[in-house]
């Protein structure tokens, strides 16, 4: 969905008016922003057709209070899902109890290590992952293998420092991609400075 | 309905229109949002454990600590313009030819509120360290006998949680507290600290400092060994903590 821009930020058309991080809205359309979202940052950085559509079904691994997790239930509308999974139940309360209204975000505590905890998710468009974890890239390829369909998109955070703490942050991400490109068709890699440091998104495509 | 259990490795709301169980995708996942809502309360209402209650208490504790310093110095300070021979007795009574201050009705009310309200910190303070002992008692027994309620407390708190001190080496529980000074050992290559917080344990009182670093080790040691006991084990007793409690005077000597 071609994201429209507003007051030189990002913006989604609201599902439901209640700000969900004390973002503001502007005629039905909450601002989106980069410096609060991944994903957000980087559509500024240049991902400005972002690979989510309406009715899309998307599995979200490391929502937290659901910042990021609302934007992307903008995008996929009333007919769409979003599958939100976090690991702490601190966060997962405050995400409840933000978006208790929003009918397709699907709250879950879940460890995303063990999506065979969760098979019922079933087939999804999109994978979303934003977990700092030393294994991320491991559990995204277990995620997307799992339920991502063919030809599907991986949404893929990296955190170097996540990683590891004192390796090169661009060694760790061309590691990253070298690891994802075995699996996946890297379409995209975006550096989110100055709106996250030593973070990078990927974007890919589930060849088969 | 056994939906969405039923679900596997195809779209769960087009298996659901294609198996008729609801006319539009919006009935889906009207249905889903009920399912997931409420299998997702039911874990949270059992996700916490105990343990983060203790953490708010003691927390507010050293938040309540660091602020009734200010505090109790202003009210000194505001009571010594009444009673500056004896400005800490803190009552509304004072020397016949005292040189304080003139003070009227609504002056000493407010000054007697102030006074009384600090006092009350002191009362919630007591209250939550009682807490805090009872809770030790069905959390972590033998990390109290071991160390009393107080240290235990805290080191449950740096941990971040009993389960994250359960997991952690003596050596990393010895340095609890000494951050700082763990950093610039392993940034700077200054010497390493030999104990954090577990300093404040009753068994350093009498032990001279040549000693510290091996007491500190054994004491951590022994931590280590209570809090998985505490953690893991369903039984719920203080003897081990006792009985190291025991063991370490004993080897001091």
């Amino acid at each position: 969905m071609k994201i429209e821009s507003l007051k030189g930020m990002p913006a989604t058309k609201a599902l439901d008016k209640k700000p969900i991080y004390g973002e503001k809205s502007i005629k039905g359309m909450r601002l989106w922003n980069p410096w609060r979202s991944k994903l957000g940052a980087a559509v500024k950085k240049g991902l400005k057709d972002v690979p989510i559509e309406e009715k899309n079904s998307v599995l979200y691994l490391g929502c937290a209070s659901g910042t990021t997790a609302s934007h992307v239930s903008d995008i996929v509308g009333k007919e769409g899902v979003v599958y939100c999974i976090d690991f702490a139940p601190r966060s997962l309360r405050d995400l409840i109890l933000n978006v208790g209204n929003r009918v397709n975000m699907m709250p879950m505590l879940e460890d995303a290590r063990t999506p065979e905890n969760y098979p019922y998710v079933g087939i999804v468009d999109v994978v979303y992952q934003d977990i700092a974890q030393p294994d991320q890239v491991n559990i995204f390829i277990r995620n997307t293998d799992m339920f991502l369909k063919k030809g599907g998109i991986g949404f893929l955070c990296i955190k170097s420092r996540s990683v590891n703490a004192v390796k090169e942050p661009l060694k760790i991400y061309d590691e990253s991609e070298e690891e994802l490109k075995k699996h996946f068709k890297v379409l995209n890699r975006f550096n989110l400075e100055p709106y996250e440091m030593d973070h990078v998104l990927f974007v890919v495509k589930k060849e088969n | 309905m056994d939906f969405p259990l039923n679900v596997k490795n195809e779209n769960a709301i087009e298996f659901a229109l294609k198996n008729k169980l609801f006319r539009t995708r919006e009935e889906v996942i009207v249905y889903l949002k009920k399912f997931y809502t409420e299998k997702t309360n039911e874990r949270l209402r059992k996700a916490f454990s105990k343990d983060v209650l203790l953490i708010q208490a003691v927390s507010m504790i050293q938040e309540i600590e660091k602020n009734s310093h200010v505090i109790n110095e202003r009210v000194t300070e505001w009571y010594s313009y009444y009673n500056p021979e004896n400005p800490d007795e803190k009552t509304m009574q004072r020397k016949k030819e005292s040189i304080g201050m003139e003070l009227n009705a609504d002056d000493k009310k407010i000054l007697e509120t102030v006074i009384n309200e600090s006092k009350e910190n002191k009362e919630l303070m007591q209250k939550l360290e009682q807490y805090i002992d009872k809770l030790l008692d069905s959390l972590a027994p033998n990390l109290k006998a071991l160390c009393g309620f107080k240290l235990a407390a805290e080191l449950i708190k740096q941990a971040g949680s009993l389960e994250n001190l359960a997991k952690m080496p003596g050596s990393k529980i010895q340095v609890i507290g000494a951050e700082k000074a763990m950093f610039r050992h392993l940034a700077e290559g200054a010497k390493p600290p030999k104990h954090g917080i577990i300093l404040k344990h009753e068994i350093f009182r009498n032990a001279s400092r040549e000693v510290y670093g091996k007491i500190a080790r054994h004491l951590a040691g022994k931590i280590s060994i209570c809090v998985r006991t505490d953690f893991y084990s369903k039984e719920k007793n203080s003897n081990l903590g006792k009985k190291y409690l025991d063991d370490l005077k004993r080897f001091l000597k």
